[in-house]
């Protein structure tokens, strides 16, 4: 199968990546370091999965899907990144709280998961920009 | 419109966004819903009562202050009038104070112009209300040289004060000065840069010259080190500490030294400074301890300097010429466990401390060694790096330790602007051996009006039961103080006082393992201070200048008696509750001495060797199996299954809600049935949201408020929000001032007046209850001061257990009269501030009984009533009940979390002192590191800190309704939590209709109008995106056909 890549799959790809990498943050976070004996939550990565087999599908086979199909794709990739994101923000506050409400000497583990979480938080951001980008973009 | 469906799209996309993020703020906001509070000021829900079935007679405690103009004035009265009797006159050479009080004035040093007016975290001083120092002093008549203050406000003039890192408002304190490890003084070529004509007018204002010295301190950071480590780079100091003065601090008082001939030094710190070069350098005339003055203290401070108030503050602290050489500081800081990376993060395996100085804190080191000296017990030898030099910096070679350079101000010390005469007239011992009665004169014999300290001290026999059972003795220890009335000249006053001889017991844990009593001489003494008392002792036992005593002592202000027999075991061996005191801090889990389980590992200084004992530091230990087990906060297993049938939760059958039983007494059987409604979830719910927070329990009627911090007054509520009996202040707008006004608590300890201190409970803790409608106010503080180098120390009283709880039990009793659940904090232990979350604090069972727990006892057993209300009709109904409330400590009491630690939590608060009330962890939240489950257990009834974190998985009813042991702690958790609040503000104008609303914060209509916003758009343009997708298939149907 030959595969066109063109300017809307790219910016789609980028999302699928950077939700990749939000994904690995996610999970790097919560299996190491101060989370490390926390139960994991599953939907973060249930829903990046989902997202991403969705927005590949969509980058590469959109030329036989119809449009219709290939905007539901992303926008059901676009719900689970949604998804995805939440349940990451809300399973990282508890951890700014602590760190940045009240001047305790929390663990040091405690903010570097913290810190590392947020850079994760941003992939996914960045990952539903492209999305939006992707949104805004006149079709190929 | 609808033609273009990648925009339509996109903006769906955007609006999807938008709306998640809205909903994810939303419930953050609803989490912590009294944080955002707390932080923003606003009340997201309220208490009402529809209707009072029982009037006036609903309102329990009643506020002073009808109207915020009342409430505004009753603050400042009442800090203005505390800060006059907390400034403790250190030197005052040929009178040099008063001061005129229209004198013309030099002021120099960068705190002149921006002083430390209280503490930097916790406590904070209200900066809306803050009247500077200059204004202050202007006010009060003094003529303040222009151009000297100009240099220093060009200086800050491009500087604003800045925020409280938690709390609310403003904090009156400039970043530029804001560091532990430099005090950040002006050079005088920095102040020539200012100001070139900053010395221009010396000539005109040369009453006096006032250089203000100071150190920041309070809850915020890691706070100050000894020597080069607490030095920033470039810094040079007298001793080589950062608590004494720095070369640029000298150069501004040899400028003033220069240029005038009276020179006033006040010291602003909290921490006690190393100034024994100012006390011996004649050009200085006077020194002035002013520690922080608060919000409006320094018009109190004018009237001391110039006369209006006669300095009454006594020294609650030992002023020592190097403070780093004390024993204590032989272990301070991060002393990290060797293998703290074995454990899991969570559980917060740090550091520990190995307290191995024993009692021998403060006085009661420098005093016993000195004592020791004189009597020929030896002493004198110290190693290199024990002792002072004269110049007060560390001795480097073997010698000789001298009391003169180790000591400038003694514990209790304090001048006056008169002279007072003290008799001791008379000492009756209670056959019983349990109290004394003691009676004192006191003459002004001065010019001018004035109040003195009664400080009675005693010593105990050290005996060879002691030696051979490792216990020490300090030679002299406070047992009672007093403050007289404002004797004007001539006048005499006779104070009684009813002493408690449990606090001359000694703690007994290798034999006895309770409290005893030696057979042998004891003494009593009054004294101006611990050192003036011994000496007192001295002269008793025969000894005199020439035994090598600083002086000679009056036998005259000393009492001896003797107890004969048998080591006494029985007499303090039994608590006032009835409870047999034993060992609980020296065997097993709890156990705090860390020889229980690494035997042999610590020497404690003893009398018996004071140079062979002088502590080491304890590093490089590595936690071993039994210490790691305890370490991890998961002692015990949860068990399922077991019957607790008979163990009633949930039960809805009866019609009894919480303000039934208001004022009811603990064991009331009607407790029973109450505490039955409360299912477990219910408990579970309020003890997780504890931040500021009484969460509502609505099966008993309880309803929601908010608390709040602290010791000083409400950290995060103004006036503005203000109302009495449950209506707004109709002026609130006008009066946008907090109630944090007050001197520092140190500052209080200092004041050495029970009765004072029980007020600033009634109005800084109590008003703020009432008047911002907050039951829970967290404090008094009353951790006592281990060394100089706590930061923390200014929320603290002192280094004494009697000052630190006789002064805290005054706060309480004061503040329980209007209705605060008091929070006392922090036990325990809570000995400094590095790593205070997860550091293991190790130390012997009579250290920990005869100094910390010993002072939050007299709180919670409500001891240390004034003379004056003892004889006092009015006050008969005071110091009935000891402290409802407390918050346990960061720091791990041993080897488990303090709030676990059922030694000290179950066996000595709950059972000896016979403790009923609400148990709050200090900003913990449900935690692995708050060990939750064995500190409900150990009758934790709240954790304060931001919900549940996820590696604890058992929060729920389910888990714990199988494990009997802990059913049956939540039933005595809910009834130790109610009890509490029962008896408390949260009851105030309550009756059966009340309950609790949401208010529509701005907030919460933001995060309304979002939602509903993004909601509606997202909606909107999905709809336009199908509909321009429909047009555009039609449009190619259309162009297909």
């Amino acid at each position: 199968m030959k595969i066109k890549i063109t300017g809307a799959n790219i910016v789609t790809l980028i999302a699928a990546l950077t939700a990749l990498v939000g994904m690995i943050i996610y999970i790097v976070t919560s299996v190491t370091g101060y989370l490390a004996v926390s139960a994991v939550n599953p939907w973060p990565i249930i829903c990046t999965a989902a997202c991403m087999v969705l927005l590949l599908a969509a980058a590469f086979m959109g030329g036989k899907l119809t449009s219709v199909m290939t905007d539901l794709m992303i926008a059901a990739g676009f719900i689970m990144l949604l998804v995805s994101f939440c349940f990451f923000v809300m399973g990282r506050v508890n951890l700014a709280a602590d760190v940045y409400f009240i001047p305790v000497n929390y663990p040091e583990a405690e903010a570097t998961a913290l810190h590392i979480s947020i850079v994760g938080a941003v992939f996914y951001l960045l990952s539903l920009i492209m999305l939006i980008v992707e949104g805004f973009r006149k079709k190929a | 419109m609808f033609k273009k469906a990648n925009a339509w799209r996109g903006m769906s996309f955007v609006c999807a966004l938008l709306l998640t993020i809205s909903v994810m703020a939303a419930n953050i906001l609803e989490i912590y819903r009294t944080s955002v509070d707390a932080f923003v000021g606003t009340r997201s829900q309220k208490t009402v009562t529809e209707e009072s079935e029982d009037g006036e007679n609903a309102w329990t405690y009643q506020s002073k202050f009808k109207t915020a103009k009342e409430a505004y004035e009753g603050f400042q009265e009442l800090a203005v009038r505390t800060s006059q009797e907390t400034y403790t006159l250190l030197k005052n050479e040929n009178n040099a104070l008063p001061i005129s009080d229209t004198a013309k004035i030099t002021m120099f040093g960068v705190r002149s112009y921006a002083p430390v007016y209280g503490n930097n975290g916790g406590s904070v001083p209200d900066g809306k209300s803050t009247v500077q120092i200059f204004d202050a002093f202007a006010d009060r008549g003094f003529q303040i040289n222009p151009s000297m203050l100009n240099a220093y406000a060009a200086f800050f003039a491009d500087k604003e004060w800045t925020v409280p890192q938690f709390g609310g408002g403003i904090l009156p304190a400039y970043e530029a000065l804001s560091a532990y490890d430099d005090p950040n003084e002006l050079t005088l070529e920095e102040l020539r840069q200012l100001n070139p004509d900053f010395d221009k007018e010396y000539d005109s204002y040369s009453d006096a010259a006032i250089v203000v010295v100071g150190r920041i301190g309070g809850e915020n950071g890691n706070g100050y080190f000894p020597g080069e480590e607490g030095r920033a780079p470039g810094v040079e100091t007298v001793t080589g500490n950062i608590l004494s003065l720095s070369k640029e601090e000298m150069a501004i008082i040899e400028e003033a030294k220069a240029n005038f001939d009276k020179v006033i030094v006040m010291v602003n710190a909290a921490n006690q400074m190393e100034i024994a070069n100012l006390e011996e350098d004649p050009d200085i005339d006077a020194i002035l301890w002013i520690g922080y003055p608060g919000a409006y203290g320094f018009y109190g401070v004018a009237d001391v300097l110039n006369g209006t108030v006669s300095p009454s503050g006594h020294l609650g602290d030992s002023f020592a010429k190097n403070s780093a050489l004390a024993p204590a500081m032989k272990n301070y800081g991060n002393i990290p466990w060797a293998n703290a990376a074995d454990f899991a993060e969570v559980a917060n395996v740090n550091s520990y401390l190995v307290e191995a100085e024993g009692i021998y804190t403060g006085y009661r080191y420098y005093e016993t060694r000195y004592a020791d000296i004189v009597l020929g017990n030896g002493g004198s030898e110290a190693a290199a790096g024990t002792y002072a030099n004269a110049d007060g910096t560390v001795a480097q070679t073997d010698g000789m330790w001298d009391y003169a350079n180790e000591v400038v101000y003694p514990f209790g010390y304090g001048l006056s602007y008169t002279n007072f005469e003290q008799t001791l007239d008379k000492v009756e011992i209670a056959g019983s051996r349990e109290t004394a009665v003691v009676n004192v004169t006191t003459k002004n014999t001065g010019d001018v009006a004035g109040r003195a300290v009664v400080q009675l001290y005693a010593q105990a026999p050290y005996t060879d039961y002691d030696r051979q059972h490792h216990i020490e003795k300090a030679a002299v220890q406070l047992m009672d103080f007093e403050k007289t009335n404002l004797l004007a000249p001539g006048e005499s006053q006779t104070i009684t006082m009813e002493v408690d001889m449990a606090n001359l017991a000694s703690y007994d844990s290798q034999n006895a393992k309770t409290f005893i009593v030696d057979p042998g001489d004891y003494y009593f003494a009054i004294g101006n201070n611990a050192h003036d008392a011994l000496n007192n002792i001295l002269a008793a036992q025969g000894k005199t200048a020439a035994d090598g005593m600083t002086a000679e002592g009056s036998v005259a202000k000393s009492y001896q008696w003797n107890w004969d027999g048998e080591v006494d075991a029985d007499t303090f061996s039994v608590s006032k509750a009835g409870v047999q005191i034993t060992n609980a801090l020296s065997e097993g889990d709890y156990a705090t001495d860390l020889n229980v389980f690494m035997p042999d590992t610590v020497t404690y200084l003893s009398r018996s060797d004071w140079n062979g004992t002088f502590p080491k530091t304890y590093e490089g230990l590595a936690a071993n199996e039994e210490l790691s087990r305890l370490l991890r906060n998961d002692l015990i297993e949860l068990k399922t299954g077991e019957d607790t049938s008979d163990i009633v939760f949930g039960d809805k059958s009866s019609e009894l809600t919480i303000n039934d039983l208001k004022g009811a007494d603990f064991d009331d059987p009607r407790w029973e049935e109450l505490t039955s409604k409360v299912t477990i979830d219910e408990f579970l719910n309020f003890a997780a949201n504890a931040f500021h927070n009484i969460a509502a329990i609505e099966s008993v009627g309880l309803p929601q408020y908010a608390a709040d911090d602290g010791p000083n007054g409400s950290d995060s509520h103004y006036l503005t929000e203000g109302g009495y009996q449950g209506v707004p202040y109709a002026d609130a707008a006008e009066y946008d001032y907090g109630t944090r006004v007050g001197p520092t608590p140190q500052n209080i300890g200092y004041s050495w007046n029970k009765e004072l201190a029980y007020e600033n409970g009634e109005i800084t803790l109590g008003e703020s209850t009432l008047v911002l409608n907050l039951p829970i106010m967290i404090g008094p503080g009353m951790n006592i001061h281990r060394h100089a180098y706590n930061s923390r120390g200014a929320e603290y009283y002192s280094e004494d257990p009697i000052l630190t709880g006789y002064i805290g039990s005054a706060v309480v009793q004061g503040a329980q009269s209007k209705g605060t659940l008091v929070n006392i904090k922090h036990a325990a232990f809570n000995d400094q501030e590095i790593n205070r979350s997860g550091i293991a604090i190790f130390m012997n069972e009579q250290k920990a009984r005869e100094l910390e727990l010993r002072g939050l006892q007299q709180a919670f057993e409500a001891n240390g009533k004034p003379a004056a209300f003892r004889t006092d009709e009015s006050r008969a109904d005071t110091y009935t009940e000891g402290a409802l409330g407390v918050m346990s400590s960061y720091n791990r009491i041993g080897a488990v979390a303090p709030s676990a630690n059922r030694g000290v939590q179950v066996q000595i608060m709950r059972d000896e002192w016979d403790f009923n009330g609400y148990n709050v962890t200090d900003f913990t939240g449900v935690a692995l590191k708050a060990s939750p489950k064995e500190s409900i257990m150990a009758g934790t009834t709240a954790f304060c800190g931001f919900g549940v974190s996820e590696e604890i998985t058992y929060w729920n009813g389910e888990a714990l309704r199988g494990d009997r042991q802990m059913a049956q702690a939540i039933k005595e958790d809910i009834h130790y939590l109610l009890y509490a609040l029962s008896r408390s503000a949260a009851m105030n104008g309550v009756n059966s209709t009340t309950h609790t609303v949401n208010v529509m914060t701005w907030w919460r209509i933001l995060y309304i109008v979002c939602i509903a916003v993004f909601g509606l758009a997202m909606v909107f343009c999905g709809a336009c995106y199908g509909v321009s997708r429909r047009k555009e298939a039609a449009e190619k149907t259309g162009k297909g056909a």
